[in-house]
């Protein structure tokens, strides 16, 4: 088995050897000159003596420089049967760097990053004369350090200090795959990546692995060493925060959702609103397991509150105050589009809409949350579009291409649409344009049942937030409602929220981007439903109207997305907002980050969005003096989760996607690279070996 | 009055050969406070004064009853003793292994002129004979008064000695001394003990008391020297050993005290008083062993 060095530069320390040998020398020059009286008792004692005292002599310089020469060497971090030193001291050393929000797990000492930084350095600065180097930080988005490959040295290694860790997930194969593309370019051979990681086992994605495998293969081949710098460890955190899916009114109860995993029995966890506390719960899992806590209390006053899940601080801190935001709307304008209100069957019944959301009508006070705003088809101005946060389509006919696409473009958004749409006349268009331009597949057919097959109804999803938090009497209630005639819905893997006895769907929720789609193939007026004379009816419209204006989307996003918030009342092409607006972070504790923002359009509604984000935190929103939002963006879930690879497992997905012969290197406790994980450390051996030279060299010296 | 004994460094500090003599041997005189060596003459020499302490077996009593004092009766010794001084030059003499000590050279040389002084203090005949590997110069002994600045003139010019031969100058030296008398001879002795013990056996033979003075430099004794080191023969200039003190020096002490053994084995021998000092030993000693000699001679 060869004997290897993992750090071989630490081996020119071995010139230290000289030193004795020069001491040596030295004296012997530098020797002072004693007149003495006679000689003739001296030279007896030194023929008889000197021989020995000559082998002694040299034998203790040689035990002086072997035990110098076995700490350098004890220092170089010798391994028997481990792999190449090389490996740590290639021409091109390519760094990957897992910046991801576990890396900031604390260790014994510092944290994994700070531990990824010191081996990181450790291998720049083990580089040959001539050797370069590249740092590619992998966070939600991986980036290099370096603007290109750049000579191993000092400067390189003090640039690595100034990295920090973000709050957001890796992606190994975006990390690999940006390798890919630095290895490509690099201007010398061999490349070694040096992927440097705790190797977190959620992010680890085995398709995505294989591409950037060969990626990695077709940038003309590189080594791939892996260092784990992770330890096992349970801490606990919030892994995600559920406010109620539905516009909240001050004053009402509300309910905030929050999943977790437990760091230790009996953990205490808090909510606080604005910095206030105001619940409180505890887990009752055992340690590492998930639990879901709710936290109940009445809703604040209108506006935008930010919110914090707290626990006490553990080894990963980063997840133990989750961010989130609670919004209380003063107020949710409604624009009811709907067909003409003759002719044809359903035909004015949006009227039972309107009222149970404004029994005042439209001019209501300020005291109502509801704003109803009723067009015709063909009356639908971009203003109205853009003014609302809810869009109920009754019975509207053909939307025509420009309404059609707005309402595409508001569920391509995060906004909130309803179709109902019972006359048979439309049928048709229905299945023919509107449901496929909504993402639903046609056909449909019309079922009229007689009075006496009337069909009551069932709440299929009595969780889902227009039905969450109904008594059970107000659900049986509203499940004494009936219908006779309502269009047959196909069966498109939508989420069916209320059905017929029969399994007939009667309200449906599709899956369309961010928005929130639902679809009622029925309309409300008598010969269709009796469900308008329901007494559950308006408050099912108001909470069908609150679920559409959606809240508390803000806790879904995660690190590694870009901030964002809509902006009321901007049409679609004005330039109310022309000019650069900026964002900036405040995050407790930290000045505040400014940043750069752009406007953006989606769905006919005005956004500005920043770039993407690498910290955890609350995102405001100015354009001048004005606050134009506020975002939260919270860790990725999965970057509490404690389970990490082994190297082995980690050498085993890479071989499997495409990455075989990854070698294996060990961080040693002080931050250096130690031995390879199938490398025996020697180092203390020759320590071992190192002492005794000392202490014979000690005997001997004595003796002599 | 008790005086602290000098320390030979701090006497071959005042300079003056004359003056030193006087001052080690009056001083020496004075600091016996039993003086078995005085009055063992019939010849009265003076009048001195008691001091406290002095036996009064001496007292004059008559003056005592004429002046109310006390006076001691002094008596010159008759004597018709001829002491030569036999001195040492040889290079290995001038050794000193530390500034703040006299060299072997400087010793003998107070030591000399301090015996010199005591002997015509007593109307000794003295005479000295300087050698190194021959003779270097003389003073045939006499007991006038003068005499002590002949010799004290000798030691002043002492020539710069060469390598030691004691055995054939001894025997050299043995033949001219043309009476029997007192032989003191002040040297290292740094030669072949069986060749000076011939010469002293030479001197023995003829009929000379001899008293040896042994003069070494405490360094030769222990060889106490930090450090490696080059040591050069200051008899043989030419001659280098390069050695670890540290690591010579308990053989070199085994093989230097094997060879004093040697030195006082045939000097018992011969019934030759030695006395062995080291130049930082007060005179004291040396003039003590010489009183004890020149007593059991009387």
């Amino acid at each position: 088995m060869p004997l290897t060095f993992l750090n071989p530069a630490l081996l020119f320390g071995a010139a230290a050897a000289a030193v004795p040998l020069l001491l040596h020398l030295l004296q012997r020059r530098r020797v002072r000159e004693i007149a003495f009286s006679d000689l003739r008792f001296l030279e007896e004692v030194k023929a008889r003596r000197s021989r020995a005292l000559g082998v002694r002599r040299w034998l203790l310089l040689l035990l002086r420089m072997l035990a110098i020469l076995l700490v350098v060497a004890a220092a170089a971090r010798p391994q028997l049967g481990g792999r190449d030193a090389a490996a740590a001291a290639p021409e091109a050393l390519l760094v990957v760097l897992d910046a991801s929000a576990s890396m900031r797990s604390e260790r014994d000492r510092g944290t994994r990053f700070d531990a990824a930084l010191a081996v990181a350095a450790d291998a720049v600065n083990a580089l040959p004369t001539g050797g370069v180097v590249q740092v590619v930080l992998a966070g939600p988005r991986p980036r290099a350090v370096f603007n290109g490959w750049t000579g191993a040295g000092a400067g390189a290694a003090s640039a690595l200090r100034a990295l920090a860790p973000t709050d957001g997930a890796v992606d190994p194969a975006d990390a690999l795959a940006e390798a890919a593309a630095w290895v490509a370019a690099a201007p010398q051979r061999p490349v070694t990546v040096l992927l440097i990681s705790d190797l977190q086992a959620a992010a680890w994605d085995d398709a995505a692995l294989a591409a950037a495998a060969r990626a990695l293969a077709g940038a003309g081949g590189a080594r791939l060493a892996l260092l784990p710098v992770g330890e096992a460890q349970v801490a606990g955190g919030v892994t995600r925060v559920r406010t109620p899916l539905r516009a909240l009114r001050a004053g009402e109860p509300v309910q905030v959702e929050a999943d977790v995993r437990v760091g230790h029995v009996g953990q205490v966890w808090r909510l606080e609103l604005d910095g206030r506390p105001v619940a409180e719960a505890a887990s009752e899992a055992a340690p590492g397991e998930t639990d879901r806590l709710t936290f109940a209390f009445a809703a604040p006053a209108a506006g935008t509150h930010r919110g914090l899940v707290v626990t006490a601080a553990d080894r990963l801190p980063v997840d133990d105050a989750r961010p989130f935001l609670l919004e209380v709307r003063d107020r949710l304008e409604v624009l009811i589009v709907h067909g003409p209100d003759a002719g044809t069957a359903g035909r004015g019944g949006w009227r039972y809409w309107a009222n149970a959301l404004a029994p005042g009508g439209a001019a209501t006070g300020a005291d109502e949350l509801y704003g109803v705003r009723a067009r015709g088809v063909a009356d639908v101005a971009d203003g109205d579009l853009a003014a609302a946060d809810v869009l109920l389509l009754v019975d509207p006919g053909p939307l025509g291409r420009r309404l059609q696409a707005a309402v595409v473009e508001r569920l391509e958004g995060d906004g909130g649409v309803a179709l109902f749409a019972g006359d048979p006349a439309d049928a048709g268009e229905l299945g023919r344009t509107l449901l496929p331009a909504l993402g639903l597949a046609g056909p449909t057919s019309y079922r009229v049942h007689g009075s006496a097959g009337a069909q009551e109804v069932v709440v299929v999803a009595p969780s889902h937030p227009v039905f969450a938090g109904l008594p059970a009497e107000a659900l049986s209630t509203f499940a004494r409602a009936t219908w006779r005639r309502y269009h047959a819905l196909p069966d498109s893997g939508s989420d069916v929220l209320l059905a017929t006895r029969g399994g007939d769907p009667l309200l449906v929720q599709a899956r369309r981007a961010r928005g929130r789609l639902l679809v009622a193939p029925f309309h409300t007026l008598p010969d269709a439903t009796d469900l308008a004379h329901n007494p559950m009816f308006p408050p099912f419209a108001r909470r069908l109207a609150a679920y559409l204006a959606g809240g508390g989307r803000g806790a879904q996003d995660e690190v590694g997305a870009a901030p964002a918030v809509a902006l009321a009342g901007a049409a679609d092409g004005g330039d109310a907002l022309a000019g650069p607006a900026l964002l900036y972070r405040a995050r407790p504790g930290a000045l505040p980050e400014v940043l750069p923002a752009r406007l953006d359009w989606r769905g006919g509604r005005a956004y500005v969005a920043g770039e993407p984000a690498t910290r955890q935190g609350f995102y405001t929103f100015v354009a001048g003096a004005d606050t134009l939002g506020e975002a939260v963006l919270a860790m990725p879930a999965a970057e509490g989760d404690a389970a990490l690879l082994t190297a082995d497992e980690a050498v085993a997905r890479l071989a499997t996607a495409g990455l075989p012969g990854a070698e294996v290197l060990a961080a040693a406790p002080d931050g250096g690279i130690a031995a390879g994980a199938d490398g025996r450390d020697l180092a203390p051996w020759f320590l071992g070996f190192a002492a005794l030279a000392l202490l014979a060299e000690t005997r001997l010296s004595r003796r002599a | 009055m008790i005086t602290a004994p000098v320390s030979p460094a701090e006497i071959a500090a005042l300079g003056r050969l004359d003056l030193i003599a006087r001052l080690v041997v009056e001083g020496f005189l004075v600091g016996l406070h039993r003086s078995p060596y005085h009055g063992f003459s019939s010849e009265f020499a003076e009048y001195r004064a008691c001091f406290p302490g002095e036996p009064v077996t001496h007292v004059d009593w008559r003056v005592y009853a004429k002046s109310d004092r006390l006076y001691r009766k002094v008596f010159s010794e008759e004597t018709n003793l001829r002491a030569t001084l036999l001195v040492d030059c040889s290079a290995s003499m001038g050794y000193g292994s530390d500034a703040a000590r006299p060299t072997k050279l400087a010793y003998a040389r107070l030591l000399a002129a301090s015996l010199a002084r005591l002997l015509l203090r007593q109307n000794d005949a003295v005479g000295l004979e300087l050698f190194d590997s021959r003779r270097l110069g003389s003073v045939p002994a006499r007991a006038v008064r003068r005499q002590l600045f002949e010799i004290l003139k000798h030691l002043d010019e002492l020539p710069a000695g060469r390598e030691t031969a004691l055995g054939p100058v001894l025997h050299e030296v043995a033949e001219r001394l043309p009476r029997r008398g007192l032989v003191v001879l002040i040297s290292d002795l740094m030669d072949a003990p069986v060749d000076v013990t011939a010469g002293l056996r030479h001197f023995r033979h003829r009929g000379h008391e001899v008293i040896v003075f042994q003069v070494l430099d405490p360094r030769e004794l222990d060889l106490d020297f930090k450090g490696e080191a080059r040591f050069r023969d200051l008899e043989r200039p030419d001659r280098t050993l390069r050695l670890e003190p540290a690591h010579a020096r308990a053989a070199y002490r085994e093989r230097f005290e094997a060879w004093r053994g040697e030195v006082r084995q045939a000097c018992r021998r011969e019934r030759i008083d030695l006395v062995e000092t080291t130049t930082d030993t007060p005179f004291d000693r040396a003039l003590l062993a010489y009183l004890s000699k020149r007593r059991r001679l009387s």
